[in-house]
């Protein structure tokens, strides 16, 4: 055959990720199939597909990414077939296919944090953590710290254009982030020596 | 209803109307529903819905309330497309995946006074006798998805959402159901198909609204997050009070998003048209940096075509005559930049000034659309790479003079032939950078970057560089 | 002052059914829906697709298909329209271009599928699909049927200003048992993942990624190994998806189509074979709305090796002495040594078994010989599977009704000449077009028993290993002939490469045996085509009345009720 990679078990291909130390490995629990259940029963009758979002949502928040295991489970929660899911997963830059840090930094570079310095911010928070901004990919833009406590993404527009540059930790947003809010937040999530 | 103080450092400016932002950061105002109710909320729901659901749509049509998304198209009109003796379930959908860089409106109101899109959102549903509603919120929201769900929680314990709201034997249904970081899904086809689980790829027009054919096939209203928190304004106000106030064809308040190189960038309500360009900027926003002069603006979210500050332009007097004016002398209205070039859109200002390379901004906007490109048809997903990789080849000195053109021309290629707007939305910003400071990217070419590498002119001109270096 | 016709185009239109379109400036007249593409290539007004296709949901996605399009000016409140003396109302040109797949016709609409708008709209478009493509036609199998390639050569520019690096994909992936994947040639028109999720039923095919990185996949661990996964070899407007059976093995142009049928099974599906010179190639679908629409199975594509294989028979072969091999022959002495055989046999000591694989031709002829021979014990060798509730009949004979109807026989007396074989009562046996060891039921000694086989069989198997004399038949690619289908359609074969080495048509044969036998009934003996054989049957047989090889045409004709219907095709129709 070829001597590209297959591209095809590429879209399910491990990336190892640090992150996954912090992370517990996906595992289909009674709860966790109650709570795929649950959201499911929020669309009309029938309508079983809408949940494949709010699933992949459910699965990242307690695993980190989706991994290869998780989206015939999606599948089979919301009547749709694997390649399906692969198909919204890979779509969407929110969802991850490899295990982000525990904390992780999604710094905006969109036209209005450009201007207040978002681009330069990417590059201090890459040294910060200790990674190469160059080895960022194009499909899965991530990088992540060796101990797999942090991990930066850029992302386009995070909707808070004037008060720039803008990053968010996990769920929680800072905005007008200087170089030395990002040593503060990084210190209070360093493990006390 | 007592005194309205602001936080700290987040005081109004003087020259705004606070309406929709009334609440935003206000002094012990939180997401509550008992705040929201103290402060006067659900009042109007219920005087909807003392009226019949096609006097509430006449209402809105009265105000002349335009939409807030973008597009601007008259929100009780959209209304009216669902058609006549529709047996088929009518869905609403509210568009909060705010993502046109440059507007950040509605990430206040889902934060901080969700309620008053509820209350909105109930009405526009009551309206077109909806019975389920979606409220589509962008995944970069997390904490306001909280909010929204507690929210969504209190209203139905309230009696407000459920069964036989307020007695009249109207069911309502809300949910919240997030996206995940897909510009596409703003754009309201592809929001809908993101709700029903497929890939987010726009639909294919007409059907032009999808008040036709919608969510899951049926007839679905689209409208915004400030789009509804108008219509609660409306009805709050009456129709023909609220047409009254403001630009006579786009009445009300707007929430402006001012960002970039300005003293005091942040959000802004204001009148419809009540203030210039030059007054926003200059008054309110305090102006250029120090030292700085403002050289070019990007009037209404990302995707407006850039304006020149010392482009002249022709307005119009009362009595016909023209006059020239520039950029700072239109008012902030939905329609005034417009007959300029531009648009007004979601209401997002980028202001850059005389610091500031364009090329490197167009070259940001580039790898912006070319990022968020679905791919669903050839030339956004293949136009867009290519004017990424053009611009960047520009910026980094590697471009030549035909590269500018070449630019414009793979833009102009790319728009009107898409699926949807977003081939204007990306082609716009490349046209109009490239037209308006074409001197700044021929700037950044070198005319041997353009000669074939084997040809005389080639290696003669190399002979010369070969020597420099 | 123009003058308008007293009765308005429109009006004339509209008691039709149907609306009046200008298309490059000439007025034609559609029915209500039709999509502007369909109308514009019925009229010979070229519209380029790729994501088109008319059996399966619109995509609108490959842009390929703009077209300038106008409607009349809307008129103003209280305005009276302006008829022009043609009788239509002024066209004003959209200044945007509209794609015509997802629109349909309207009245008083006009079309332009050239002009500065469109061939603009087409020449960026191309631009646009070729920029990251690899151009590797040389060694690309669609190279000569490809439709990128076409419209380049149609509407393309001849240069292109692309200079940057492409987007890389896969290439050469195997998504399944038969079929290859090149997402670098890729236009992402999805008519593979329509199909598959639309007509075959197996919804295994996808987009994944975004923006520049759309790649068709399929999901690791699973295939796209339905029945039907061909098909998207067929539809793919590129080379992306590739049959692994066809792949590098000739270019197109090199090949010759000729259109016939399918013989695996009852529905008869149209198909195209390709061939050069004496060699199969392949079998593509051809589209016959009543009968396959524009699909067909996999496994009767594939089942063509046979034709071109050492194991067929190119000679007569002769069995000179009991427990002798079989030696070639000649067509002459073998012959007239099978005639003086025949004219041994006592008629009811002799069983025929003919093929419902044979044409409505070649059972006439068999039925003149058995009645030449006064043979009474004859039969076909019915064959039974399973329908896939798609286009494989459960019948997987191809021409049972004609059997039925020339010979008036099922296949219900089979197991009496079985019977007979095995307690002796039957000790000669003529045998066309069957293995007797296979769905027949007999076994090699039940043939070693007999006294004398005859077998008419165009390649080497168990029967024809038992036989004392061969005579060397032809395929179905070989040969001209008619065929009922399931549903009662008659059809046609066409010969697409001659016969291998010496075989020959079983209605020639059995023609010559007759003869040979004494036969003077000239419309058998003097019968010079099969066409001609069609005539004397259409002459004799009801439903076959004014039956002519020319009118059954290439999508055949219904003969006959026969209450059975063909599920794709049903589900088609409930679809419109």
């Amino acid at each position: 055959m070829s001597d590209t990679p297959n591209a095809i078990d590429a879209i399910t291909a491990a990336k190892p990720s640090p992150g996954e130390q912090h992370f517990p490995k996906f595992k289909v629990t009674p709860g966790l199939v109650k709570e795929a259940q649950a959201l499911v029963a929020q669309y009309p009758e029938g309508k079983e597909q809408s949940a494949v979002l709010p699933i992949i949502h459910l699965v990242q928040e307690k695993f980190g990414y989706i991994c290869a295991d998780a989206m015939p489970w999606i599948a089979e929660m919301c009547n749709s077939t694997p390649i399906h899911v692969a198909g919204i997963v890979t779509f969407y830059p929110g969802i991850h296919t490899m295990c982000p840090g525990k904390y992780h930094f999604r710094v905006c570079r969109t036209i209005a944090c450009s201007l207040s310095g978002g681009e330069e911010l990417i590059l201090y928070i890459c040294e910060k953590i200790g990674v190469n901004y160059a080895d960022m990919s194009d499909e899965e833009p991530m990088l992540v710290s060796a101990d797999g406590l942090f991990s930066v993404e850029p992302v386009e527009c995070l909707a808070n254009c004037g008060f720039g540059p803008n990053v968010m930790v996990n769920d929680v947003l800072y905005s007008q982030v200087t170089t030395k809010k990002i040593d503060e937040i990084i210190a209070k999530y360093q493990p006390k020596k | 209803m007592s005194e309205i103080t602001y936080k700290p450092g987040k005081e109004p400016h003087p020259r705004e109307t606070r309406r929709i932002f009334r609440n935003i950061d206000r002094k012990g105002y939180d997401p509550s529903i008992k705040c929201f109710i103290k402060d006067g909320g659900y009042e109007t729901l219920k005087k909807a819905m003392e009226m019949e659901p096609a006097a509430v749509t006449e209402e809105v049509k009265k105000s002349g309330l335009r939409g807030r998304g973008g597009a601007g198209f008259p929100t009780g009109v959209k209304w009216t497309f669902i058609p006549k003796g529709n047996t088929k379930p009518v869905y609403v959908v509210c568009n909060c995946d705010e993502s046109e860089p440059g507007t950040f409106k509605d990430r206040f109101v889902v934060h901080q006074d969700p309620h008053q899109l509820i209350e909105g959102m109930i009405i526009a549903c009551y309206a077109v006798q909806a019975h389920y509603g979606v409220i589509y919120m962008r995944e970069e929201f997390p904490e306001a998805a909280k909010i929204m769900q507690k929210a969504l929680k209190e209203a139905e314990e309230a009696g407000f959402l459920g069964e036989n709201i307020l007695g009249k034997g109207y069911d309502l249904k809300i949910i919240l159901h997030r996206g995940a970081g897909a510009y596409i899904c703003g754009e309201e086809t592809g929001l809908i198909n993101s709700i029903e689980g497929v890939r987010p790829y726009p639909r294919i027009k007409p059907p032009f609204f999808p008040a036709a054919i919608g969510l899951y096939g049926c007839p679905t209203i689209v409208n915004n997050v400030e789009s509804l928190c108008q219509v609660r304004q409306v009805l709050m106000r009456g129709g023909e009070a609220y047409a009254a106030e403001g630009a006579q064809r786009s009445p009300g308040t707007r929430i402006i998003g001012v960002s970039g190189d300005v003293k005091r960038p942040g959000y802004y309500e204001i009148i419809s048209g009540s203030m210039t360009f030059g007054e926003l900027l200059y008054d309110v926003c305090g102006g250029p940096k120090r030292g700085r002069k403002f050289k070019a603006i990007i009037p209404g979210g990302a995707s407006a075509k850039v304006m020149r500050c010392d482009e002249v332009l022709k307005g119009r007097n009362s009595d016909g005559s023209v006059r020239a004016m520039s950029i700072f002398d239109v008012p902030l209205d939905l329609d005034s930049i417009a007959q300029h070039g531009s648009m007004s859109g979601s209401g997002g200002i980028i202001v850059m000034d005389d610091s500031r390379s364009m090329p490197k901004m167009l070259n940001n906007l580039n790898r912006f659309y070319a990022w968020e490109s679905c791919g669903q048809c050839s030339p956004c997903r293949e136009g867009n790479p290519w004017m990424l990789k053009l611009s960047t080849r520009i910026c980094e000195g590697k471009g030549s003079p035909e590269d500018v053109d070449l630019l414009k021309s793979v833009a102009d290629n790319i728009c009107g032939r898409t699926v949807c707007a977003f081939g204007e939305a990306c082609s716009w910003p490349t046209q109009a950078f490239v037209t308006k400071f074409r001197e700044e990217f021929l700037a950044l070419t070198k005319p041997i970057n353009a000669l074939k590498p084997h040809s005389e002119e080639s290696k003669e001109a190399r002979k010369f560089l070969t020597r420099e270096d | 002052m123009s003058t308008p016709p007293a009765i308005l185009p429109k009006d004339a239109a509209a008691a039709e059914g149907k609306v009046n379109v200008q298309i490059n400036g000439k007025w034609y007249r559609f029915p209500k829906g039709t999509r502007i593409a369909d109308a514009c290539n019925s009229v010979g007004a070229h519209v380029p697709c790729f994501c088109y296709h008319p059996k399966l949901s619109v995509a609108g996605s490959c842009r390929m298909c703009l077209v300038e399009q106008g409607m009349p000016a809307r008129l103003a409140p209280g305005a009276t329209p302006q008829y022009g003396d043609d009788g239509y109302l002024p066209i004003s040109w959209m200044p945007r271009a509209i794609i015509a797949c997802a629109n349909t016709v309207a009245e008083n609409m006009g079309i332009r599928t050239t002009g500065k708008l469109t061939e603009e709209a087409r020449r960026g478009v191309l631009e646009f699909l070729l920029s990251n493509h690899p151009l590797d036609c040389p060694i690309c199998d669609q190279a000569g049927e490809c439709k990128l390639q076409e419209y380049t050569t149609d509407y393309g520019s001849g240069t292109h200003r692309f200079t940057e690096e492409k987007t890389k994909k896969g290439k050469n992936l195997s998504i399944g048992p038969r079929v290859n994947l090149d997402q670098e040639r890729c236009v992402l028109c999805r008519r593979c993942v329509r199909f598959m999720k639309e007509i075959a039923g197996q919804d295994v095919l996808g987009v994944v990624g975004r923006g520049t990185h759309n790649a068709i996949a399929c999901y690791p661990g699973t295939q796209l190994d339905s029945n039907y996964s061909m098909n998207v070899v067929d539809i793919c407007p590129v080379g992306a998806m590739t049959s692994k059976d066809f792949r590098f093995k000739m270019r197109v142009w090199f090949l010759k189509s000729t259109p016939t049928i399918d013989v695996n099974c009852g529905t008869g599906t149209n198909i195209n074979i390709w061939t050069r010179e004496q060699q199969v190639y392949r079998i593509t679908p051809r589209q016959n709305d009543a009968v396959n629409s524009c699909w067909m199975p996999d496994d009767h594509r594939l089942n063509y090796k046979f034709i071109n294989a050492p194991t067929r028979i190119t000679t007569p072969l002769v069995k000179t002495d009991a427990g002798a091999d079989q030696r070639p022959s000649t067509w002459d002495a073998t012959l007239n040594m099978v005639v003086e055989q025949l004219h041994r046999m006592a008629p009811s000591e002799t069983a025929l078994i003919c093929s419902a694989r044979m044409t409505n031709e070649e059972l006439y002829m068999v039925r003149a010989l058995s009645k030449q021979l006064g043979i009474t014990k004859m039969d076909i060798v019915p064959r039974k599977g399973e329908n896939d509730g798609l286009l494989v009949s459960d019948d997987r004979n191809p021409n049972t009704n004609g059997a039925k109807l020339i010979l008036g026989k099922t296949g219900a007396g089979l197991a009496n000449i079985r019977r007979g074989v095995r307690n002796n009562t039957i000790r000669f046996m003529i045998v066309l077009g069957e293995d007797l060891t296979e769905e027949a039921g007999f076994t090699a000694e039940d043939l070693a028993g007999l006294e004398y086989l005859l077998v008419i069989h165009h390649s080497e198997n168990e029967t024809t290993k038992a036989a004392d004399v061969v005579l060397p038949g032809v395929t179905f690619a070989e040969k001209y002939g008619t065929m009922i289908n399931v549903a009662g359609r008659i059809q046609r074969l066409n010969k697409a490469i001659e016969p291998i080495g010496e075989s020959r048509s079983d209605w020639e044969i059995c023609r010559n045996l007759s003869e040979g036998l004494g036969c003077d009934c000239v419309r058998v003996i003097a019968c010079p085509t099969p066409m001609s054989v069609l005539d004397e049957m259409a002459q004799e047989f009801e439903p076959l009345n004014g039956i002519t090889w020319g009118n059954i045409g290439n999508e055949g004709k219904v003969i006959m009720e026969t209450g059975v219907t063909i599920p794709l095709i049903e589900r088609e129709k409930a679809k419109k």
